[in-house]
């Protein structure tokens, strides 16, 4: 090397340097940019640092979409309609940085470019060619110099972390955007019924009423306390599969008997909307290992979609296609079909909402993300197709198939028909005194003695007296809580034998756990179904009946 | 001398690029380098857009400047575009703005005022104005002029009308640099000379 080739390659490395630290400004024009834009400002300001003929970035811009190509050509940007050119011509060119390596992949040629022959380099917009890459080409015949392309991968590395970063203030502004909706949403799904619940409580009240209205409105009401419960039993359900906090009570089932309940459970809601359901089931028992109660909860959620998204009088169709690994529940609808760019994202729980907010009888829209996950615990998959709008859709659940003699089994447990109730005393502990007051006054109405207190001491102090047969306590409570006061109540001298039943709106497993180690006997989530209780109260009585 | 500080930054060098990305940033970041000018008795030349002159006076006086009074005096004096950077008919030319600011820092500085702190928004270079297309070499040779008279001028530029290119090309022009409320040091400063030299290949490629 001679004294003058060696100044200028002094030069060279100084000019490297103070254009890498001109590139470290960069990012200051990112602030708020989205992806795409953070990409062109590199690729513009390279231009001015390295000589460059064309560059052409291709990345994904945003997680889960279709990669977006852009090309800038002699400092200018080319039309979009030249991307499929250039990406047609690139799809050949040596996906490396290695310029000796890309012309020896050409016999020692410039690569071909729909600009005429370059040396062309690739680099990879992050640390792998997942994120995407940018190519650069151009007609000085040493590029790229050991400058040029230490500029050229810094530029490139500072796009990924830009690129990376306008993702996620993307996905922060989305995920904001469809929480607000969400709890728009719930606000109105939990404000609808509380309207014909509010009249009805008015019409209770007003002079005059009969008592066909007031068993009409009692119905009504009844409806809209469970539509409610639904809402609220999603909602913990989100939470809890979020939290991985489902435990799935695994038992063989013949998944004929889940889309029997299934349908039953959603009987009303199929002929509300004159809907023609049609059943294809197999003759022989489809036998998989599953949690009863969530796998009709799977079909009902489908069965509920389909309704919600099918114009009246439509038809729905229920079959389960059973192969010798795997057993499908599949519901087919007439509906309004689901877009190709929506498919993916209905499972989303969030999304789903949006998709919902179209429609008037949307719900929460969380059925299908709770399906998807639910299936997901029992080893399966849940997926949608659709032909497009208007050319209704098909959900298949397919579940691995249990390796169970199919008699083996066991048959589902139908409801038992309700035994008289020879009345009982009960001892109503809640401090919220609408819910202890009324409470009591359906105890009354079911032929029982009932005692409403609304402080734990209060139950210590009467429950000697009183002499209940069963205790009916809420968990939070002022002072000790219900827990507490189960313990105390175990304990304390001079009773008779009693059960003691938790009433609470703490509705998880743990919950449940902490009421049984306190000495509890039931455990109810509020609102507590009538029939339910009617039945635990029943049960109670008859062991009194038979022990006296 | 009197203090001369920018951003909690004393300034050793007088050509300054300033990058904002909005106005509400723009004057929590250069309202005390108004401020300082005002209580060390310097004058404050300031070339605002015409839109923004109301606000500008509005917003110097949330900073704790007396406006009327400075302006009375002389300490403050507000232009607006077409007073300085644009002609009479709308274009902007490089050199008579250079022999501006050589006047205004220089010789024809105002009496009694030891120093004038220039602020200029840059915006209407993006507004397709003729000879706007000088703009690179105006920022390159100010520095002489800047540098021989030893009087600083900051050069507001909005990022969100900035391109990559446009940017890198500042960076160049610039000794200094004002980038998310930090001044610094232009590693990336290329000297006049060697930067026109650039821009004269540019144009005759």
């Amino acid at each position: 090397m001679n004294a003058d080739t060696a100044i200028a390659a002094q030069e060279d490395n100084g000019r490297g340097i103070r254009d890498l630290m001109g590139l470290l400004a960069l990012p200051a024009l990112w602030l708020g940019k989205d992806g795409r834009t953070v990409l062109r400002l590199m690729a513009q300001a390279v231009e001015r640092l390295v000589p460059l003929r064309f560059s052409m970035v291709e990345a994904h811009i945003l997680a889960g979409d279709a990669a977006d190509a852009f090309i800038r050509i002699d400092g200018a940007d080319a039309d979009p309609d030249a991307v499929v050119h250039w990406r047609a011509a690139s799809a050949h060119w040596p996906k490396t940085a290695n310029i000796a390596a890309n012309i020896a992949a050409n016999n020692g040629e410039p690569t071909p470019t729909p600009i005429g022959p370059l040396r062309v380099i690739r680099l990879e917009l992050g640390v792998s060619m997942l994120g995407g890459g940018a190519w650069f080409g151009s007609d000085a015949p040493d590029f790229p110099t050991f400058t040029q392309l230490a500029v050229l991968r810094a530029a490139a590395s500072l796009a990924a972390t830009g690129l990376q970063g306008a993702r996620l203030e993307h996905e922060r502004a989305e995920g904001d955007r469809l929480k607000d909706q969400f709890l728009a949403m719930l606000g109105h799904e939990l404000r609808n019924p509380l309207a014909p619940i509010r009249a009805g409580a008015a019409l209770w009240q007003a002079q005059g009423v009969t008592p066909d209205q007031i068993r009409s409105t009692g119905a009504i009401m009844e409806r809209q306390v469970q539509h409610m419960t639904h809402l609220v039993d999603d909602l913990l359900d989100v939470s809890r599969l979020s939290a991985g906090a489902v435990v799935l009570d695994t038992i063989p089932l013949d998944l004929r008997e889940v889309v029997e309940l299934a349908v039953e459970q959603s009987r009303a809601q199929i002929d509300g909307k004159r809907h023609t359901l049609l059943l294809d089931l197999p003759e022989g028992a489809c036998t998989v290992l599953g949690d009863c109660k969530r796998l009709v909860q799977i079909v009902v959620n489908l069965l509920a979609n389909a309704v919600r998204y099918t114009p009246p009088g439509g038809r729905l169709t229920l079959s389960i296609r059973a192969t010798p690994t795997t057993v499908g529940i599949a519901v087919e609808d007439t509906g309004i079909g689901i877009e190709q760019a929506m498919l993916g994202k209905i499972f989303e729980w969030f999304t789903q909402v949006e998709r919902s907010t179209e429609r008037s009888d949307a719900g929460l829209g969380l059925g299908l993300a709770l399906a998807r996950r639910l299936a997901a615990l029992h080893g399966g998959t849940l997926h949608a197709a659709s032909r497009g709008l208007g050319h209704g859709s098909e959900f298949e659940v397919v579940l691995p198939r249990a390796q169970v003699a199919p008699d083996a089994a066991p048959a589902l447990p139908k409801e038992a028909a309700p035994a008289a109730s020879p009345s009982l005393k009960v001892m109503v502990v809640d401090d919220n005194q609408d819910a202890g007051i009324t409470i009591g006054m359906l105890l009354e109405a079911l032929g029982h003695t009932a005692r409403v207190v609304h402080h734990p001491y209060a139950a210590l102090e009467l429950a000697a007296s009183f002499q209940p047969d069963v205790f009916l306590l809420d968990i939070g409570l002022p002072g000790i809580d219900g827990y507490e006061l189960a313990r105390r109540l175990r304990a304390l001298p001079g009773l008779d034998p009693f059960r003691m039943i938790a009433l609470t709106g703490f509705g998880q497993s743990r919950d449940q756990r902490n009421a049984f180690d306190a000495g509890f006997d039931f455990h109810c989530t509020k609102p507590v179904d009538i029939a339910v209780l009617d039945g635990i109260f029943s049960g109670i009585a008859g062991q009194k009946a038979l022990l006296s | 001398m009197n203090r001369l500080s920018l951003a909690g930054t004393e300034l050793n060098y007088f050509h300054v690029c300033a990058f904002f990305d909005s106005r509400d940033e723009e004057y929590a970041v250069l309202s005390p380098f108004f401020k300082e000018a005002v209580d060390q008795g310097e004058k404050n030349l300031h070339i605002v857009n015409p839109e923004h002159s109301a606000d500008h006076r509005q917003r110097l006086g949330q900073a704790g400047i007396d406006v009327p009074h400075c302006e009375s005096c002389g300490q403050l004096e507000v232009l607006e575009w077409q007073q300085a950077y644009l002609d009479e008919t709308g274009s902007f030319s490089k050199d008579k703005m250079l022999a501006a600011v050589d006047h205004l820092t220089g010789a024809g500085r105002d009496a009694g005022f030891e120093r004038v702190r220039i602020m200029g928004d840059m915006g209407w270079v993006f507004n397709d104005i003729p000879g706007a297309a000088d703009i690179l070499e105006y920022e390159a040779e100010v520095n002489d002029v800047l540098a021989r008279n030893r009087q600083p001028a900051v050069c507001v530029y909005d990022i969100a009308k900035l391109s990559g290119a446009m940017m890198m090309d500042l960076l160049r022009t610039h000794p200094l640099t004002l980038v998310g409320g930090v001044v610094q040091e232009n590693p990336f400063y290329t000297p006049p000379r060697e930067m026109l030299e650039e821009l004269r290949a540019r144009k005759q490629a």
